[in-house]
């Protein structure tokens, strides 16, 4: 053999191995097309669990201070009970619908190190903390079940809580037996529905939660922009020194509407589910390319989706 | 089929509209349509948060019904608009809306 037709064959071998690798690899099975994705629904959830948590933190807040608003502006003497009775989460609901997106998040986490060809060995003990974590979070949504003159139902947060949890566990399970990956993949894909159907309910609760801020700040308008009239119907325009007070709040109200627009968690919760909905279909649908690009459209939108509301969120820290 | 979130989104459209007809230059609230269109606004509002309070089956038939009339309400009063000159049209429309609502509260389990 020649020089010239060992070199040719050498680089033929290295063309052969060159593309083995290339079609032994299709784009997906890498652990590099995962971390973006990953890491996109990892930093949007955070934004979305923090969003959730300050929505439902503020619903008692939002409710007293619209009856308050609401006694002053029609007179009436400060009744401090009346402001009470308005309250309608309690600490222990908040905690658990804030809690179960949290699992929620850590669960789809170790299915995203499942699909990025992690031996299942290797994952086994974040996907029993995720079990743990169910586990603790089905105890105390079924306690939520007595509590009286709640703001959301329950018994149906707690029914899909303790769903999801048992869907769950069968996937730890078959994790911890170390099942053959196929058969995993099949628990997966078979409970997937009890796990959409949490993330839909705590979505639609945070939309609720969302639509009486929405509310309180609306009415809270009628009041300020009211009081200015009335004001300004007494003779001489009435007292300058109350208008401009009045004018402050409603300069101050006027400054929150564009960040409170941005501020509901429902659609970044449905994004959320969206990215969870494709991680499952390319972990449990054979990992083909056009699954990953849909896996990573979706977390993209996700991550855009939370953009404004962690913007929004931050905006209205405090200010309401 | 119209959900119950979908529904208490619809009722919080028709607040927010009915909040800047209240908060309209020219609408007074010493003029008794104003007295009335926050009292049913009030209302309205007391409604939703008990339409959000109460454990309701939303995928009935009767709910579904209710929630189609309510929409082409809310639908007739957004082409409204803040028109005050049609305030006895907006008063009809919002009373409409509110007893729409209460059938919906009378399903509560």
């Amino acid at each position: 053999m020649s020089c010239s037709q060992r070199r040719i064959s050498i680089l033929a071998s290295c063309a052969a191995i060159v593309l083995v690798f290339v079609l032994s690899f299709p784009a997906g099975c890498g652990n590099d097309d995962f971390a973006r994705p990953i890491q996109q629904f990892q930093s949007a959830s955070a934004v979305v669990i923090g969003a959730a948590r300050q929505s439902l933190q503020q619903m008692n807040d939002v409710e007293e201070k619209s009856e308050l608003n609401r006694q002053i502006f029609e007179g009436e003497a400060f009744d401090e009970s009346k402001i009470k009775s308005k309250d309608v989460i309690s600490a222990d609901e908040l905690n658990a619908r804030v809690n179960a997106l949290d699992q929620l998040t850590r669960y789809t986490s170790a299915l995203a190190d499942l699909a990025a060809l992690k031996a299942p060995a290797a994952v086994a003990q974040k996907f029993q903390d995720v079990g743990s974590g169910f586990k603790a979070l089905s105890k105390d949504a079924e306690k939520l079940l007595g509590a009286s003159g709640s703001f959301f139902d329950n018994p149906k947060f707690s029914g899909a809580v303790q769903v999801a949890a048992a869907g769950i566990g069968a996937v730890v399970r078959a994790v911890e037996e170390r099942r053959s990956r196929r058969e995993i993949e099949k628990e997966i894909r078979d409970h997937d529905a009890d796990v959409n159907l949490l993330i839909k309910l705590v979505g639609d609760e945070l939309g609720l939660a969302y639509q009486r801020r929405k509310q309180a700040e609306s009415g809270e308008g009628v009041f300020l922009t009211n009081s200015l009239k009335l004001e300004l119907a007494k003779p001489r325009g009435g007292d300058p020194v109350l208008r401009l007070l009045v004018g402050d709040r409603l300069r101050a109200w006027r400054n929150r509407q564009p960040a409170l627009a941005n501020a509901d968690p429902k659609p970044s919760v449905d994004a959320m589910q969206k990215a969870h909905q494709a991680l499952v279909a390319y972990l449990t649908a054979g990992k083909s390319p056009k699954n990953l690009s849909e896996l990573l459209a979706a977390a993209q939108s996700f991550a855009d989706r939370v953009q404004p509301l962690g913007q929004a969120i931050a905006a209205l820290v405090g200010n309401f | 089929m119209p959900t119950k979130v979908e529904m208490v989104t619809q009722i919080g459209d028709v607040l927010t509209q009915i909040d800047a007809i209240l908060s309209a230059p020219n609408f007074s609230p010493s003029d008794p349509s104003w007295q009335q269109l926050f009292a049913l606004r009030k209302h309205l509002d007391d409604q939703q948060r008990g339409l959000v309070q109460e454990i309701i089956e939303d995928n009935t038939p009767s709910f579904n019904a209710v929630a189609i009339e309510l929409g082409k309400a809310a639908g007739s009063l957004a082409q409204v608009g803040q028109d005050i000159t049609k305030i006895g049209t907006i008063l009809d429309t919002v009373s409409l809306v509110a007893s729409l609502v209460d059938k919906v509260l009378n399903f509560v389990a």
